[in-house]
């Protein structure tokens, strides 16, 4: 949808951006995140032409934007910035219907796309639309600012640090109704910002910009799972993923070599394993390590003959979670059936891993040793 | 001869030079605003233009009054014409000023989101700059009005109508009734012109800034 | 009031002066001179004239006005001046009606000496009074010589002249009844202005003072009052009677300069300042020794 070409920008011996290449996928919200003055700001700019790259090209729909009437080519790109990107002097509805007006689109279906644009936005069309910004307050206004991107419905929206002269609160439900509002509309939108809660919040994809160069543009798991560098991992803070629970998945977790044993494993046999291998329980696997039952120690010991396959006495009713599956479900898992521990089963049925009481208590507990660790280091 | 009789002897002379004088003064704040707002416009963009243009306009102000309309009689002849055209260059400083001042106040990332949700160069200056600096150019307005009314009264000494008329030949021959028929309606156009043009400001303030 | 406090500061002023200047100097009088190039000139003629032939010191004091310049006369804050025959008769004894030149030449002599101890001297022989004058291409055309010509050719002009004259009773609406004129338009332009209006033919008849040099720089044509109507301002030196007294000398001595300057001397004296830019006190000294004074 959007491809940056070899891009450079220099400003006379300063080079700010330096040959930077990716693509942006249709339908996706793309962060570019960085700390201040990395050129973040001026690769967005680059896109709708508000700056003219020193090289390299921007494609949109595989059209160079270079080669576009730049009027043409911004109205077709929404365009939203802090707050004081509205005109103060016009009303939320002038501020809105600016552009359409100056397509000279149809009166009556201008005015229809307002208030359809104003309940977008979550804004009471009656109440809001022929006030001026300075009697709104800074969520209200740029909730207008956010309106008036999507005015022209363009495919694809510039959002330049939309959300950060806001207070907190204010932020973080307008990151929430944006998510929501990207989920329902699908657009192609770049958002720059500094904040890394953001960037999660928010994106499909984050393009860590650092000097001029990207240097990790992945999903956002992948980047705060697989940092590519120290810089990537500093940036976006160690334990970031402990604060979005949801990325943390059984896999992650889970006891990749679990203690198996398969169903014709006598009952005496099975015990032995155990005791060796310090576990209380067993699961008892079929071929191609298929999973048929669990059996615990105990239940092994309530057994008479001991000379029996494993399977006569193992259950075959048992709770399992798959390897994608997140740690917030694991936990609610094991809660709710009081386990000791749960297998990572795939699709298939196969065994893949095991999450034991212990494993999980081990995994909860990084992020404070984690910091007791910098603390003493 | 008291003040009361004069006045009443002369009200048909004073209402008629008064008459003149308002005519002359707004048809100088015409032409001034004509060509200033343009020119402070056009300073606004092209840079390099603003040294030449507000050093000229300066130079202009710091002619004395009777030396200009000593270089405007050859060329324009006497009367009305060189009157108007001293008010209007006397007036133009103010509203040059007053445009860039109020074109360069305004908030950059307006502009820069008027450019950047697709406006032409023409519609970001008239959709945007123009209304935002309308107060303040219209501030430099107001204060040329009111110095013109002062300015055409020095009309009469080319042997133009108005006030100063009046004035002049009040003071030259010592009758102090006549400067005050003069001076007085003077005093209060200048009010007028005052209070006319803060109208004119209020009505050109985008609602937005009223509140505050 | 206002006047009283120039005066007094004036007062102050020079005081102040003598002092500082000690009881050394005491051979020296105060030379006068209004605001104005002609009264420039002849304020450094009398110092120069003075300084040249006795051993007087002459302090020189300029730019003062009209009555600040009388004021200063009465009180000794100044002991010689040049003054008009016409000014001291109306503006500083209150006359209103009009007399011949020598009539009023000798009852402001007499009024000067009797009620304010200062002498008029011999005049100087010109008379600065108010003129008419026009274009040299229209007094041509038309062979204009006297006021009474141009009444008989005013239809087709236009006047342009300052307020005091154009509005004054005894300005211009009494000179159109003395000689029956009337002007095609009448317009009131002030200052050096007229001279720059009548030079572009905006105007073609104006008024001026008969010995103003601009009247040279812009060839100008002078017409004769032929019948006398604007009042005589024949030029005198004044002097306290006191410091006659004091210094009998300076009397004889300034009288020398009477008539020594007819109109056209004085009009070349004056537009050696205002048209070519020399310095009055030059100007002064040139004229005192072409007339063999120093």
């Amino acid at each position: 949808m959007i491809r940056f070409e070899g891009i450079t920008k220099r400003y006379d011996q300063q080079t700010v951006i330096s040959d930077i290449s990716f693509e942006i996928e249709k339908g996706e919200l793309v962060v570019i995140i960085g700390s201040s003055g990395c050129g973040k700001t001026t690769l967005l700019k680059i896109v709708n032409r508000l700056i003219r790259p020193t090289s390299g090209r921007v494609y949109i729909n595989g059209a160079d934007t270079a080669a576009q009437d730049e009027i043409e080519l911004r109205r077709n790109i929404g365009y939203v910035i802090q707050q004081t990107g509205l005109f103060p002097h016009m009303t939320v509805r002038e501020n809105i219907e600016i552009i359409p007006r100056l397509k000279r689109v149809n009166r009556a279906d201008v005015e229809a796309r307002s208030v359809e644009l104003m309940r977008m936005v979550g804004l009471d069309p009656a109440q809001f639309l022929d006030r001026y910004p300075s009697q709104l307050s800074g969520g209200q206004q740029q909730r207008v600012g956010v309106a008036r991107a999507f005015a022209c419905d363009p495919e694809v929206i510039l959002m330049d640090e939309p959300f950060s002269a806001l207070d907190p609160l204010t932020r973080v439900q307008l990151q929430d109704e944006l998510a929501d509002l990207q989920a329902r509309v699908r657009k192609t939108i770049v958002f720059v910002t500094h904040d890394m809660d953001e960037a999660v919040k928010i994106a499909d994809r984050i393009c860590l910009i650092h000097e001029g160069g990207v240097v990790q543009y992945d999903t956002v798991e992948a980047v705060m799972k697989y940092p590519a560098n120290e810089f990537v991992a500093d940036f976006i803070g160690r334990n970031r993923i402990w604060s979005s629970p949801a990325f943390i998945r059984a896999r992650d977790i889970m006891i990749q070599t679990p203690v198996c044993a398969s169903a014709d494993t006598t009952v005496m046999r099975c015990i032995e394993r155990m005791r060796t291998r310090k576990v209380d329980s067993l699961l008892i696997t079929g071929e191609n390590m298929r999973m048929l039952g669990i059996i615990s120690a105990r239940e092994m010991q309530t057994c008479e003959d001991r000379g029996v396959p494993v399977s006569r006495v193992m259950r075959r009713q048992f709770e399992k979670v798959s390897p994608d599956e997140n740690i917030v479900e694991v936990l609610q898992i094991v809660n709710r059936g009081g386990l000791s521990a749960v297998p990572v089963l795939d699709e298939a049925g196969t065994v893949v891993g095991l999450i034991t009481r212990s494993s999980l208590l081990t995994t909860l507990s990084r992020p404070y040793l984690d910091e007791t660790e910098a603390a003493t280091s | 001869m008291n003040l009361f009789t004069f006045l009443v002897q002369s009200a048909g002379e004073i209402a008629t030079r008064l008459f003149q004088h308002l005519q002359l003064t707004l048809l100088s704040i015409f032409i001034a605003t004509a060509l200033g707002v343009p020119l402070g416009v056009l300073i606004s963009y092209r840079r390099r233009m603003k040294k030449p243009v507000m050093g000229v306009a300066n130079v202009v102000q710091a002619i004395p009054s009777i030396a200009l309309l000593g270089f405007l009689i050859p060329i324009l002849g006497i009367g009305e014409k060189p009157a108007v055209f001293m008010v209007v260059v006397y007036s133009l400083l103010p509203i040059i000023k007053n445009t860039v001042t109020g074109l360069s106040g305004i908030n950059a990332e307006t502009l820069e989101a008027a450019k950047g949700i697709g406006m032409t160069r023409i519609q970001v200056l008239t959709k945007v700059k123009l209304p935002l600096a309308l107060p303040v150019i219209m501030a430099g307005v107001r204060i040329s009005a009111v110095t013109s009314v002062g300015l055409v009264t020095l009309a009469a000494f080319i042997g133009a109508n108005g006030l100063g008329y009046l004035i002049y030949s009040g003071i030259r021959t010592l009758n102090d009734y006549q400067i005050l028929a003069g001076a007085v309606p003077a005093c209060l156009l200048a009010l007028l012109m005052d209070f006319l043009f803060s109208l004119v400001e209020k009505m050109v303030t985008p609602a937005c800034f009223k509140q505050n | 009031m206002k006047k009283k406090i120039i005066a007094l500061l004036l007062g102050a002023a020079v005081l102040l002066l003598c002092i500082g200047c000690g009881p050394g100097q005491s051979r020296s009088i105060v030379v006068g001179a209004k605001a104005y190039t002609e009264q420039d000139i002849l304020g450094n003629a009398l110092q120069i004239l003075v300084e040249e032939n006795t051993d007087i010191r002459v302090e020189y004091k300029r730019e003062l006005s009209s009555n600040v310049l009388f004021a200063a006369m009465q009180s000794g804050d100044v002991d010689l001046c040049v003054d008009y025959t016409g000014t001291v008769y109306a503006n500083y004894l209150g006359y209103n009606d009009i007399k011949t030149s020598d009539e009023v030449y000798d009852i402001s002599a007499q009024e000067l000496d009797r009620d304010y101890g200062l002498l008029m001297l011999e005049p100087l022989g010109f008379n600065n009074t108010y003129t008419i004058t026009v274009r040299p291409d229209t007094a041509e055309q038309y062979g204009l010589k006297t006021y009474s010509d141009l009444a008989k050719v005013s239809q087709g002009l236009v006047l342009g002249v300052n307020f005091e004259i154009l509005n004054r009773a005894d300005g211009i609406p009494n000179l159109k009844k003395t000689y029956d004129m009337e002007f095609k338009d009448e317009v009131a332009i002030e200052g050096t202005l007229r001279y720059t209006a009548i030079n572009s033919d905006e105007i073609q008849v104006t008024n001026a003072f008969s010995t103003d040099g601009l009247l040279l720089e812009y060839e100008l044509v002078v017409l004769e009052d032929d019948k006398q109507f604007f009042p005589p301002y024949h030029a005198a030196p004044i002097i306290r009677a006191e410091a006659a007294e004091a210094y009998p000398e300076l009397v004889e001595l300034v009288n020398r300069l009477a008539g020594s300057l007819d109109d056209q001397t004085m009009r070349e004296l004056n537009y050696r300042v205002d048209g070519q830019r020399e310095n009055p006190a030059d100007v002064a000294r040139d004229f005192l020794t072409s007339r063999g004074l120093i």
